[in-house]
């Protein structure tokens, strides 16, 4: 009895300790993160041609690579590398991608499409496809006149980048900017990458401070093109009539610039009277006019939280120019910037996270990012010469400013918060100054 | 079945008591050794060949090894990690709410990016980090035993062959991972099936996400970038841990 009673404990024993081995799980492995971001490695193919032009073909393919490249987070790879077909199979009906193919050349991205062309009307169909994991991240198509096939790719690198990250990029968007090339400054317009660039002004005055809508359809200016004094304009997408705005606000008084706030519903709007500039509140119809600073000191340059609630602006009242947040509601004002005694033109990013702003560093200007709190403050781009009028691409991951540092100003593009990958955008051998970044295009059809 | 039990318990008392009894004598003998001991504190040992060394990325490392209270025996013991204390809940910075006063001097700005690495050179210095310059070390390692992180939080101690490979795939899968830099305060967990060849069986699962479905994503891409990984201890079901910012 004794015997069996120690055969049981013993089976219950090796059964209980085998079930808690069992259970012992093996350690974890904890991955550092990579210390520089790295690059996601995309393989474009020639899309399928289903009645395109080769130059089509080549310029959409051309140009979503651009695109991609664009962002900084990508790198597109030589179709020379290539172990499948260059050109894209069809992407109903042809057989199962070979994954490794592309995972051995190093590709995280594949993007594969169809291009069609009939009379005034391309059609673009694309699919991308996320190597490593061999899933199809997004189909999505597009039509639209011929010309509009490079506005297309962009438009694709940048969805192909928001499949990726989470967050689209900026290659379709535009930059409006003031530029003297044609004799008198006016405002110009021109895609992201610094292609394509248009008059929007045409009046031989002194144009400045564009300013977008959040719907990207409209730009807000100053001009002095009425009674040589300081008004605001706007310009419409897609319509003939210009126009001047707020007649009436305060009669009399000068509107040095206009700032949309992010819902699009008013404007802040910088008013000088007898030479004493504040910045006022008002609704887009020039109704509910409200004065948001009452100093005698100068107040300049507003900039809006991305939720609209708060404002960051300029003000001389400690005797210097210095940046100050104000919260709309309650009116409470504080200084955000101490560095050096001359801080100016804040720029809130889109994601809240950073306040770009110049800062006078020995004899020219800087570009510098503070956090809203004021805990963290660095230089983005340094230069002997002038960095300025920082504006916020809408991922707020770049920043475009306006820079004298090769000569005469011109447009440039930067990488933030890193101040990476600079990009002269501009190289006409005129003065190109004042950037204002714009929102994320409409839907294209 | 009651009566088996309650022998067994009766039986399991006694064995006990005797234990207890053993383990009283034991450790009074070993008090009355070292306290009449004449080698005592100049003597502590540097046991030779031992490692510590801290692979654990994210989870609290190793608490510092107190200081020698009292002599310690001569045998060279198995390493006695102490247990971490339970990992700190995340530290809330609490940012002034008033601009504080600038130095005049302004920081310097942040260095450039040093260079991309090569494989050998990154080994190097994540070695160098986890406090192990020697590239074969676990060979001379007398201790069997090496603490890294569990699946649940603190460390488990598993062997330098274990220890060793961990280190190889941590460089492995870093080097595979795409994450943007703007990303902070996630981690992601998953359970990844190796086979013995260290191929990546199937999807890995998400045992914690890190509540952006990107990173997520992006983590997932690591580990089948990385895949085959060097080869694994034992092939079966292993937990990574992706935090999004080097652990302190």
């Amino acid at each position: 009895m004794s015997c069996m009673r120690g055969a049981v404990l013993g089976l219950l024993f090796v059964a209980l300790s085998s079930a808690a081995f069992a259970q012992e799980e093996n350690p974890a492995i904890v991955v550092p993160p990579p210390t520089e971001g790295g690059v996601y490695k995309a393989a474009v193919q020639r899309f399928f041609d289903l009645g395109g032009s080769g130059e089509a073909l080549d310029s959409v393919r051309a140009g979503i690579g651009d695109g991609l490249e664009y962002s900084s987070l990508f790198k597109v790879l030589s179709p020379q590398a290539y172990l499948s077909s260059d050109t894209s199979a069809r992407l109903d009906g042809s057989p199962p991608l070979v994954c490794p193919d592309w995972r051995q050349i190093g590709a995280d991205a594949l993007v594969e499409g169809e291009l069609s062309q009939s009379g005034k009307e391309a059609t673009v169909e694309f699919r991308v496809w996320d190597v490593a994991r061999c899933t199809k991240l997004l189909r999505k198509r597009y039509t639209g006149p011929p010309s509009d096939l490079p506005r297309i790719a962009r438009r694709i690198a940048d969805e192909i980048v928001g499949a990726f990250t989470g967050k689209p990029g900026v290659a379709s968007t535009e930059i409006a900017f003031v530029s003297n090339r044609t004799g008198a400054p006016e405002v110009f317009i021109m895609n992201a990458d610094g292609s394509d660039v248009r008059q929007g002004t045409h009046n031989r005055s002194i144009n400045n401070f564009p300013g977008w809508s959040p719907d990207g359809n409209t730009i807000v200016y100053t001009s002095y093109r009425e009674a040589r004094r300081p008004f605001l304009f706007v310009l419409t997408r897609g319509t003939q009539s210009p126009g001047r705005v707020f007649r009436n606000l305060v009669p009399g008084a000068q509107q040095f610039r206009g700032v949309f706030d992010p819902s699009g519903a008013k404007l802040a709007v910088v008013i000088s009277v007898d030479g004493n500039s504040d910045i006022w509140l008002v609704n887009r119809d020039g109704t509910g006019a409200r004065r948001l600073t009452n100093e005698r000191s100068l107040e300049v340059s507003p900039s809006f939280s991305p939720d609209g609630r708060r404002m960051a602006f300029v003000s001389d009242r400690s005797g210097s120019p210095q940046v100050y947040i104000m919260d709309l509601d309650g009116g409470s004002v504080r200084r955000l910037t101490y560095n050096g005694g001359y801080n100016t033109a804040p720029a809130w990013s889109p994601d809240g996270r950073w306040i770009a702003y110049e800062s006078r560093v020995g004899g020219g200007f800087d570009l510098w990012l503070i956090d809203p709190e004021g805990a963290t403050n660095h230089p983005l781009v340094e230069n002997p010469r002038n960095d300025v009028s920082a504006t916020w691409s809408p991922d707020s991951r770049k920043i475009a400013f306006s820079s004298d540092r090769r000569g005469r100003p011109s447009i440039y593009v930067v990488d933030a918060p890193t101040g990476t990958n600079l990009r002269q955008l501009t190289r006409e051998g005129s003065s190109d100054t004042s950037p204002a970044w714009g929102p994320y295009v409409r839907e294209l059809r | 079945m009651l009566d088996l039990a309650e022998e067994f318990d009766a039986e399991r008392r006694g064995a006990f008591r005797r234990a207890l009894t053993l383990s009283c004598v034991a450790h009074a003998a070993l008090v009355a050794l070292f306290s009449f001991s004449p080698s005592s504190k100049s003597s502590v040992p540097a046991l030779p060949g031992i490692i510590t060394v801290d692979l654990v990325a994210a989870a609290p490392s190793l608490a510092p090894a107190p200081a020698p209270p009292a002599p310690k025996p001569e045998a060279p013991a198995p390493i006695e990690v102490p247990k971490p204390p339970p990992p700190p809940p995340p530290q809330k910075v609490v940012l002034p709410k008033e601009a504080t006063q600038l130095p005049e001097k302004m920081p310097p700005k942040p260095k450039p990016k040093p260079p991309p690495q090569d494989y050998d050179t990154l080994m190097k210095e994540l070695r160098a980090q986890a406090g192990d310059a020697r590239p074969q070390a676990v060979e001379t390692v007398r201790n069997p035993q090496v603490a890294v992180a569990a699946p649940a939080g603190g460390t488990v101690r598993v062997s330098p062959e274990v220890a060793a490979w961990i280190r190889d795939v941590k460089i492995h899968v870093h080097k595979t991972w795409i994450k943007e830099s703007d990303l902070a305060d996630l981690s992601t967990t998953l359970i990844v099936t190796l086979d013995a060849a260290g191929n990546v069986v199937g999807e890995p699962k998400v045992k914690q996400r890190s509540g952006n479905p990107y990173y997520d994503d992006s983590v997932i891409r690591a580990i089948e970038k990385a895949s085959p990984l060097p080869k694994p201890p034992t092939p079966g079901d292993w937990t990574f841990v992706f935090p999004s910012e080097e652990p302190d």
